[in-house]
C-alpha cells in the first residue's frame, strides 16, 4: 500500500527535484515495490505528455499592438517621454477636441470659483462697512472694545488694558528658579516687504515676551535621560536564514560570546535528519550517537544537543541557511523558530555532563605565538600546569596539535540533576575527541538544541 | 538576470522605445504559449500578453532586477490571466480557433500555427481536455514545471509562495490529472482492479 508520504515522493521525482537523501529512498522505494513503479511510470508519462505539446505561436500583429498600446499612453511616463509613437497600418484618429472646447475636468473648477469670489466679496464688503463706521483716527472710541487691529492701532497704550498682565506664574509646589525654562522668545517670521495700504490689513501686535506656560500648568523639571544597552536575544525562524541580512545580524550576535542555539521542531527525528544532510554538504563531520537515535525514535519528545567548536559564525550561518534549504523541500517544513541566547552557567554544567569533561567554552584559543610560547616556557624541572597538560593530550590525540577538521557530536541533552549519563563511552563521543583540534581563531563554541517546539 | 536583459531595460528607462520592442520580440512567444494553456482561448491568450507587457512597460522602473526578468514578466502574466479568467465564465476550445495565422518562426518546428488545421492525436486532445478541468492553481504550477520546464524555485517566484507549497501543490496537480486522465488510460490500474 502506498502511503501519501511516499505518493509525495513519487510526485516530487517527476518533478525532478529530490534531495540525494530523497533519492536513495526513492531507488530503495522502486526496487522493492511493483505498485510504486507503476505510479512511477504513469506520472511520468503524464508529465512527458505536456511537455510534448506543440507551442502555439503568437498572432503575427502581437508584436505591434503591444507596440501600438505602450505609443497611445496618456501621459507619457516622464522618463520615456523621449518616445515617439510608431506609424501603425491603422492610426488612430485623433479626438477632436475643437468641437468640445470645455472638457469634464476644465468644468469642475467654475463652482469652486464662483464661491470663492463670493465669500471674498462678502468679506471686503463687511471690512469697508465696519471700518466705515468709526473715524480713522479714532482707535478707542468705545471703552468696551480694544482698539482696532491695525498699524497705528498696534501701538495704541490702550491695549495695555486689554491684554492679560504679565506676572510670574505661582506654581502649585514650589519651583526653584532655577528649575524653570529660561524665558524664551517667539520669533516672528519675516516676510518679504509687500507694499501695503495703512489701516486697510489688520496686524497683529509685537509678540511679547513670555514664560511658557501651557494653560497655567506647572512646568516640569529638566529631565535627563539614561541610555540603557538592551541586547535582545536573537531569535528568528529558519527560514529567514535565506536573507543576507539576517544571517550576517547571526554571525555579528554569536560572535560575542559561546552561543546556545534552541532549534524548535515539530519532528525531532526527521530534524536530526535534515542536520545531517545540511552538516554533509558543508563538509562537516557529524557523529550522531546511536543511542541517542534509538532513544529518540521510541521517545520523540526528546532533545538532541549537537556541540562543535569548529565552526566560525559564517560557517554557523551557512549551516542554518543550507538547513533550511533543506527544510524548505519537504512538506509539511520541519523547523520552526532558532533562539541564540550566550551560554549561560547552566549550561556550560550541563555541556560539561553530557560530554563527560569541560571542552573549556571561555578558553582562549590556541594561536602559533601562544604554542611557540608555551613551549619556550616549558621546564622540565616544574610540575606541569593544567593548561600545559591539556595541549600535551590535545597534541597526542590529534598529531600535531594542529586545528581539527570541521566537526560536531549530537548527543542526548536530557540532563537530569545529579545523575552522570552513560555517553562517555559512546563509540561517536570517543571518535569525536579524537578528531577535535585546536580551536581555530576564530571559530565559536556553540551548543544546538534541537527540541520539540509548540508548533 | 542576463547582461542582456539588463542593457535592455536600462536602454528603455532610458528612453529608447526600440529596447523594449525588443524584450517584446524576445519573450513574447514564450508568454504566449503559457498564457494560452491557462485561459485556452487565442484571443484571450493575446489580451493577457498585451496587458502584461503593457503593465510591465509602465511598472519597469519598479524592477529592482533581483529576479529574472522573464520571471517578473511572468507573474505579471499570470495575474493578468487570473483576472480574465474571473470575468471569463466560458472557456472556448481550442477548436474555435479561426483561420488567421501566426508568425513564421524562424524554426518552424518548434511552433505550430494555431490556425492551421492541427492533426492532434487523441491523446493530446484528452490532454487538453483534463487540463481545462484542472482548477487553476493546480493548472498553473503544471504549465510552468512540465511545458515551461522551470524549477520550484522559479515557480514560487512567480507565484509569490513558499516551496515547500509549490511541491505540495504540484503533488496535487499531478493527482488530479492522473484521475481526469485515468478513466481514458487502458493501463491504467482502477481502484477496483487494485
Amino acid at each position: 500500500m502506498i502511503t501519501d508520504d511516499l505518493l509525495q515522493l513519487i510526485t516530487a521525482s517527476v518533478d525532478g527535484e529530490l534531495s540525494a537523501v530523497e533519492s536513495r529512498r526513492l531507488s530503495r522505494l522502486l526496487n522493492t515495490c511493483e505498485e510504486a513503479r507503476a505510479i512511477h511510470a504513469r506520472f511520468k508519462a503524464d508529465s512527458n505528455k505536456l511537455h510534448a505539446l506543440p507551442r502555439l505561436a503568437p498572432p503575427a500583429d502581437l508584436q505591434n499592438r503591444v507596440m501600438a498600446r505602450i505609443a497611445a499612453l496618456t501621459p507619457v511616463p516622464a522618463r520615456l517621454s523621449k518616445l515617439q509613437p510608431r506609424p501603425t497600418s491603422q492610426p488612430k484618429a485623433e479626438p477632436a477636441r475643437h468641437a468640445q472646447p470645455y472638457s469634464r475636468k476644465s468644468q469642475s473648477w467654475i463652482p469652486i470659483a464662483i464661491a470663492a469670489s463670493l465669500l471674498l466679496g462678502v468679506t471686503a464688503s463687511s471690512f469697508l462697512f465696519f471700518n466705515q463706521q468709526q473715524p480713522r483716527n479714532s482707535f478707542a472710541r468705545n471703552p468696551n472694545r480694544p482698539p482696532p487691529a491695525t498699524l497705528k492701532g498696534a501701538t495704541d497704550p490702550e491695549w495695555a488694558k486689554w491684554l492679560p498682565v504679565e506676572t510670574d506664574p505661582r506654581p502649585s509646589v514650589p519651583v526653584h528658579r532655577d528649575n524653570l525654562l529660561p524665558d524664551v522668545t517667539i520669533a516672528r517670521l519675516d516676510f518679504p516687504s509687500v507694499p501695503v495700504t495703512p489701516d486697510a490689513v489688520a496686524l497683529a501686535p509685537d509678540p511679547r515676551s513670555v514664560r511658557p506656560d501651557l494653560m497655567g500648568a506647572r512646568l516640569l523639571p529638566e529631565t535627563r535621560f539614561d541610555l540603557v544597552e538592551i541586547r535582545i536575544p536573537f531569535l528568528k525562524p529558519v527560514s529567514a536564514f535565506e536573507i543576507e541580512d539576517v544571517r550576517q545580524q547571526f554571525v555579528e550576535e554569536i560572535a560575542q560570546d559561546p552561543a546556545r542555539i534552541d532549534l524548535f521542531t515539530r519532528n525531532p527525528v526527521r530534524a536530526v535528519e535534515l542536520f545531517r544532510e545540511a552538516s554533509k554538504s558543508m563538509g562537516v563531520h557529524l557523529s550522531v550517537d546511536g543511542n541517542t537515535i534509538s532513544q529518540l525514535q521510541k521517545r520523540p519528545l526528546g532533545a538532541v544537543m549537537i556541540y562543535t567548536e569548529s565552526l566560525t559564525g559564517s560557517d554557523l550561518a551557512t549551516l542554518f541557511s543550507k538547513l533550511n534549504a533543506e527544510d524548505a523541500k519537504v512538506s509539511p517544513h520541519v523547523f520552526d523558530m532558532l533562539h541564540s541566547t550566550p551560554v549561560s552557567d547552566l549550561d556550560a554544567r550541563d555541556l560539561k555532563v553530557v560530554l563527560g569533561f569541560d571542552p573549556g567554552l571561555y578558553k582562549r584559543p590556541m594561536t602559533e605565538k601562544s604554542n611557540e610560547k608555551s613551549e619556550r616556557n616549558l621546564d622540565p624541572n616544574k610540575s606541569l600546569s593544567a593548561g600545559t597538560a591539556d595541549q600535551i593530550v590535545k597534541s597526542v590525540l590529534t598529531g600535531q596539535g594542529k586545528p581539527g577538521e570541521k566537526s560536531a557530536v549530537l548527543l542526548s541533552w536530557n540532563v537530569l540533576p545529579g545523575r552522570s549519563l552513560p555517553q562517555a563511552s559512546s563509540p561517536e563521543l570517543k571518535h569525536f575527541l579524537a578528531k577535535r583540534g585546536d580551536r581555530k581563531p576564530d571559530a565559536v563554541p556553540v551548543i544546538i538544541v534541537i527540541r520539540p517546539g509548540n508548533g | 538576470m542576463s547582461d542582456n536583459d539588463r542593457q535592455l531595460i536600462a536602454d528603455c528607462l532610458g528612453g529608447q522605445r526600440d529596447a523594449f520592442g525588443e524584450l517584446v520580440s524576445r519573450y513574447q512567444a514564450r508568454l504566449y504559449n503559457a498564457a494560452i494553456r491557462l485561459v485556452d482561448n487565442p484571443e484571450d491568450a493575446a489580451d493577457v500578453v498585451q496587458d502584461a507587457f503593457l503593465n510591465a512597460f509602465q511598472s519597469l522602473h519598479s524592477f529592482k532586477g533581483d529576479a529574472e526578468f522573464f520571471t517578473w514578466l511572468y507573474r505579471i502574466a499570470f495575474n493578468t490571466a487570473i483576472s480574465l479568467k474571473r470575468k471569463r465564465r466560458a472557456a472556448i476550445s481550442l477548436d474555435s480557433v479561426g483561420p488567421e495565422g501566426g508568425i513564421d518562426p524562424d524554426d518552424p518546428s518548434e511552433y505550430v500555427k494555431p490556425g492551421l488545421a492541427l492533426e492532434r492525436s487523441e491523446e493530446e486532445q484528452q490532454l487538453q481536455e483534463a487540463m481545462v478541468r484542472l482548477s487553476h492553481e493546480h493548472r498553473e504550477v503544471l504549465v510552468l514545471k512540465d511545458i515551461e520546464g522551470m524549477r520550484y524555485e522559479d515557480i514560487a517566484e512567480i507565484l509569490k509562495v513558499p516551496i515547500g507549497t509549490i511541491r505540495s501543490r504540484l503533488h496535487r496537480a499531478r493527482l488530479e490529472l492522473r484521475d481526469l486522465l485515468q478513466p481514458n488510460d487502458p493501463d491504467a490500474l482502477s481502484d477496483s482492479e487494485q
